[in-house]
């Protein structure tokens, strides 16, 4: 039987895990998190696909709030406090990315504040957003063009809520000291979706504003 | 060669609460296998009810409200809770076991991934009782499937239902992505993982990146229906019936793929260990299966060429061109039992009976690539034979070729091979009563999902055949159920090994320890059981160019 | 159980399977060999079609009977023979192989796409003055066709000013749900001229299919299509909703007649004359009478068709 037997027998650890191949390159859960992402991208570039779909075929753009009053949506006009929630939720990248940095070198105290105020910052944004709805005029039953709004900025604005979460775990288990310069996997991970759910607002924000 | 055991096995927890809370992924894989058979019995008798009102002129068993709801369920069931699962749960007992991994990598998640399965098929049956099941077709056309048309919540329950299966699907897919790419067992490099394994590995990416549009498709047509939206309503300002086609069939047609490419994964597994011989081509296999992979997301309008909104000559071209990497896999599994030694288990007629089938469907599918071809027969009983030919005659085929080659391995002993030759042979003869004769049922102009027909139009006979068809593939799966049942209740085993494998899963018991194996043979090549068995054989025996 | 049994269940399998098409074939009433192809097209755009039809068949049979054959003859040639267990040579491939099964294949699909998308042209091709011009309308379970008079627009039929001008052919649905008693409407068109359909959807999507012509159109609401054919064979054709639109679906049929263009210009007068007064005999056909064209699409069944 010692012909048949591999010199690098697989030594099972209670992470279940081959310490002849341990961790090389990226973590199996960051790794996860990046693949949930490819999805949540193609989930909301379905949604943008019927956005430019409904633009594309319309013959009036903006459209109209209703079309016997013939009053087109205000939509380009209504951008300040877009604007503002833009420059909220860019900063919250920035912080929680200084947040990671901190963590990784070990300052646990940098780490801690940072990913603190990202998770103020991302409430506020979420705030601003609902505000911004009760002010726009049009409700989701108007048009296409309401249909797409709501349904984009929605889904946006639930991904947000669930990188809130996310964040409230992390800060919460870093204030439990679960987090140290080697293992942070979560920190990581929770940073990665928070950039995700950034450059998402971003073209979201471009698009139903800029374009 | 130390054998380290996770927990001892006097700790073993047995037992419905073992079923209920395991992150196993081979007691996953076979609760997958169980969901999957009790939903194909269900989804079955769906498909006899369709057949049994068609057998002749006039409605006489059911109402068009309930013919609309059997044929609407019969595709979603076979579809989502059938095909995609069962070949899901290979993966799952599979992939780990052939790469030499002791688990999923996300074990936790896997199990979600499973009891979302049953939950979700509940969920789009209450339908049923609760005012009638979804009844637009599985693909749910708007404006159809709006609110003012489709009334009752058994649409707004299949929305639920399918979105919680996407769910499924896409966790699993990140799961089998992370586990292959990263808890390969030392020497398995990407080259020399199992085909199986590579066919997984595409079409989790396909899920990955096909089943969330459906998701939005989904939801968007939920809004429509629930909150006013006017996304496919052209009742409404704004809304465009079309829209929906493409967003749906953006992922349906991968799903397909999703639905073929494990199956013929399976195939690859089976035909080279019952010739004997390596699969022909590995390296070209895995770059057509990549390829299909990638032209599947281009063909999505093929299904769409009768509306008159889609730029005709990009997707007929493509559709064409995706007929190339299926050739040349059906060329390379013929190559492989050429100057074979062919053993013809069950497994093996099952695999041979793939390739037979799917060719058919592969060839009617080409006739569809035509867009003149397709403008005669879209929509009529052409079609309903081409998704049969190829989701029975392949799909299925693989997945009983697969039952039968791992059953031994999951369950320790092997399933009596009389009972399969019998299930195999009632099977291939009614599959092609049943849908040999709907091509021409299509090419003489008959429509698909119609409760009754003219009786004039000289459809009745091969009506009446097909459903003669439909009851022998009923009567067939009989003996393969006693079988099942009498295979679980007792038997010889069947040891590590009993087909003479190649890959890894035949390197360990059957069934194999909660972390799969006490050790590892070398990896030196995509056959490592193969080179284990034959290390002290002269070289010249196992040599080959 | 070993290779016996394996060859008596495939022998078996065979005659079964020869004895089911030797039913098919032989004892069926209404089954002719005219069902294994298209029909025999009515149409010259349906002509290309067929011509399509028949050469991707050709090669279709080919490539099956070149591949089903080279599976048999493995599976017969290269069976184990019981008590080998010499393993066979191990060939893992070959790259001249590959190459020549990629190349083959990819020349015939693009073959097949550049005399299919020649065919398409032919097929969608439109004139831009057809001489005769109808109106489609369909809706949940019915078709109406409504032929307007040069000037008139068809969608303007319903309007007061128009009445009188336009012929509006609805069939009868069935009453109760039998369909013995279905009228489905019928559209005449004249012989070898170029007819142009305008169609119209008022509520979910339909399809307008008729197999004689090898052609369907699917109408989607808020998306009119518009297609042309030259009917070239006279006769009566019947057509058929595909797209699934709910409940009736399958009650959804037509027909489309054929006739020299003198009969379809007589049959048009007929329909636009009013009805004489009634006779002291009563009229043999049942639910037709024809006459001038009330309201539009707005589900009334207008005048009926007399087939």
């Amino acid at each position: 039987m010692a012909a048949n037997s591999s010199a690098l027998t697989p030594h099972v650890t209670a992470q279940g895990v081959s310490r002849a191949h341990a961790q090389r390159g990226i973590s199996n859960p960051i790794l996860g998190m990046i693949l949930f992402i490819v999805s949540e991208v193609m989930f909301f570039a379905g949604l943008f696909a019927a956005y430019f779909n409904v633009r594309l075929n319309a013959t009036q753009w903006p459209p109209f709030v209703n079309e016997a009053a013939f009053q087109p949506f205000q939509i380009h006009h209504e951008i300040v406090l877009p604007a503002i929630l833009t420059t909220i939720l860019v900063l919250s990248s920035v912080t929680m990315q200084l947040g990671v940095s901190a963590i990784r070198r070990g300052d646990r105290t940098g780490f801690l504040r940072n990913t603190g105020i990202t998770l103020v910052l991302g409430l506020t944004f979420l705030i601003g957003q609902v505000y911004d709805y009760t002010q726009l005029g049009f409700g989701i039953t108007d048009t296409a063009f309401g249909s797409t709004f709501y349904t984009l900025t929605g889904f946006h604005g639930a991904h947000v809520l669930g990188g809130a979460i996310m964040l409230s775990v992390v800060l919460y288990r870093g204030m439990a000291g679960q987090f140290s310069a080697k293992h942070h996997d979560a920190v990581e991970a929770t940073s990665i979706y928070w950039h995700f759910v950034d450059v998402v607002w971003i073209a979201l924000f471009s698009t139903f504003y800029l374009l | 060669m130390a054998t380290t055991a996770l927990r001892p096995a006097a700790t073993y927890r047995t037992g419905l609460y073992e079923w209920l809370t395991t992150t196993d992924h081979k007691k996953i894989g076979i609760l997958y296998t169980f969901n999957s058979l009790i939903l194909f019995l269900i989804g079955g008798m769906f498909a006899l009810a369709v057949r049994t009102e068609l057998a002749q002129p006039g409605l006489q068993f059911m109402t068009e409200a309930t013919y609309n709801q059997m044929f609407t369920m019969h595709a979603s069931v076979m579809i989502f809770w059938v095909v995609i699962p069962f070949l899901a749960g290979f993966g799952n007992y599979l992939v780990p076991l052939m790469i030499g991994a002791p688990d999923m990598a996300f074990p936790r998640i896997n199990a979600l991934s499973f009891w979302l399965l049953p939950l979700s098929a509940m969920i789009a049956m209450i339908g049923f009782p609760l005012g009638g099941a979804a009844a637009e077709g599985w693909t749910s056309y708007s404006p159809l499937a709006q609110s003012k048309f489709s009334t009752g919540p058994g649409t707004d329950l299949w929305i639920v239902a399918l979105t919680l299966v996407g769910t499924s699907s896409i966790l699993g897919a990140i799961n089998f992505l992370v586990t292959i790419f990263k808890m390969r067992a030392p020497g398995m490099t990407l080259f020399r993982m199992p085909v199986f394994v590579w066919t997984i590995m595409v079409t989790s990416v396909l899920v990955l990146m096909g089943t969330p549009v459906l998701t939005s498709a989904l939801i968007m047509l939920y809004i429509d229906r629930n909150f006013g939206g006017s996304f496919f309503n052209t009742a409404l300002a704004g809304g465009n019936a079309i829209l929906w086609q493409n967003v749906f069939w953006f992922y349906s047609h991968p799903a397909v793929y999703i639905m073929i490419l494990p199956a013929m994964g399976i195939v690859s597994e089976v035909i080279p260990t019952f010739s004997r011989k390596p699969l022909f081509g590995y390296k070209a296999f895995v770059f057509a299966t990549a390829g299909i992979g990638a032209l599947g997301f281009s063909v999505w309008a093929h299904h769409m060429f009768t509306t008159g909104s889609v730029y005709l000559p990009f997707f007929s071209l493509m559709t064409f061109l995706i007929a190339v990497p299926t050739g040349v896999k059906m060329f390379n599994w013929v190559a492989t039992m050429f100057r074979g030694k062919l053993r013809f288990t069950t497994a093996m007629l099952y695999a041979v009976g793939f390739l037979s089938l799917f060719l058919i469907g592969g060839i009617n599918g080409a006739f569809l690539a035509s867009v003149p071809v397709d403008y005669h027969v879209h929509a009529t009983y052409f079609i309903v034979a081409h998704i049969h030919y190829v989701l029975f005659g392949g799909s299925i085929m693989g997945i009983f070729a697969g039952l039968y080659y791992w059953w031994p391995k999951m369950f320790g002993r092997k399933l009596n091979e009389g009972l399969g030759k019998i299930h195999f042979v009632g099977i291939f003869i009614g599959m092609n009563l049943t849908f040999f004769p709907m091509h021409l049922l299509g090419l003489s102009g008959m429509p698909r999902r119609i409760a009754d027909y003219s009786a004039t139009a000289g459809w009745n006979d091969l009506n009446l055949l097909a459903t003669i068809g439909g009851f022998t593939i009923a009567v067939s799966m009989l003996p393969f159920l006693w079988n099942v049942f009498i295979t679980l209740r007792g038997g010889e085993p069947a040891g590590d090994d009993p087909w003479e494998g190649n890959t890894l899963e035949w390197a360990t018991s059957s069934p194999p320890p909660p972390y799969n194996f006490d050790h590892l043979p070398p990896i030196r090549s995509e056959r490592p059981v193969f080179d284990r068995r034959h290390a002290n054989d002269a070289p010249a025996l196992t040599a080959g160019h | 159980m070993g290779l016996t049994a394996k060859r008596w269940a495939r022998r078996a399998g065979a005659v079964a399977a020869l004895g089911a098409l030797a039913v098919l074939l032989s004892a069926c009433s209404d089954f002719n060999l005219r069902t294994a192809v298209p029909p025999d097209a009515a149409s010259v755009q349906g002509q290309a079609s067929r011509n399509i039809y028949d050469i991707v068949f050709v090669i279709g049979a080919a490539v099956f009977f070149l591949v089903e054959g080279l599976i048999l003859f493995a599976v017969l040639r290269y069976r184990r023979r019981a008590g080998d267990d010499e393993l066979p040579p191990q060939i893992h491939g070959n790259n001249r192989l590959e190459i020549i099964w990629t190349a083959i294949p990819i020349a015939i699909v693009l073959a097949l796409f550049v005399l299919s998308w020649q065919t398409l042209n032919t097929v969608d091709a439109r004139t831009p003055t057809p001489p005769v011009r109808i109106g489609v309308i369909a809706y949940q379970w019915q078709w109406e066709f409504v032929y307007a008079p040069d000037g008139v627009r068809w969608e303007d039929c319903g309007v007061p000013a128009n009445k009188g001008k336009c012929v509006t052919v609805v069939g009868t649905p069935p009453a109760g749900g039998d369909r013995s008693k279905w009228t489905p409407p019928t559209m005449h068109v004249p012989l070898d001229e170029t007819v142009e359909l305008q169609m119209h959807s008022l509520d979910v999507i339909h399809s307008f299919y008729v197999p004689a012509f090898l052609y369907q159109r699917d109408i989607t609401p808020r998306k009119d299509q518009v297609i042309q054919f030259t009917a070239d064979r006279i006769g009566i054709y019947r057509g058929q909703c595909t797209q699934f639109c709910g409940l009736y679906h399958q009650f959804m049929e037509f027909q489309v007649k054929v006739e020299p263009k003198a009969d379809y210009v007589a049959w048009l007068q007929q329909e636009l004359t009013p009805p004489s007064p009634p006779s002291a005999v009563p009229s043999a056909s049942g639910p037709s009478a024809s006459g001038p064209a009330a309201s539009g699409p707005a589900g009334s069944p207008a005048a009926s068709s007399a087939p």
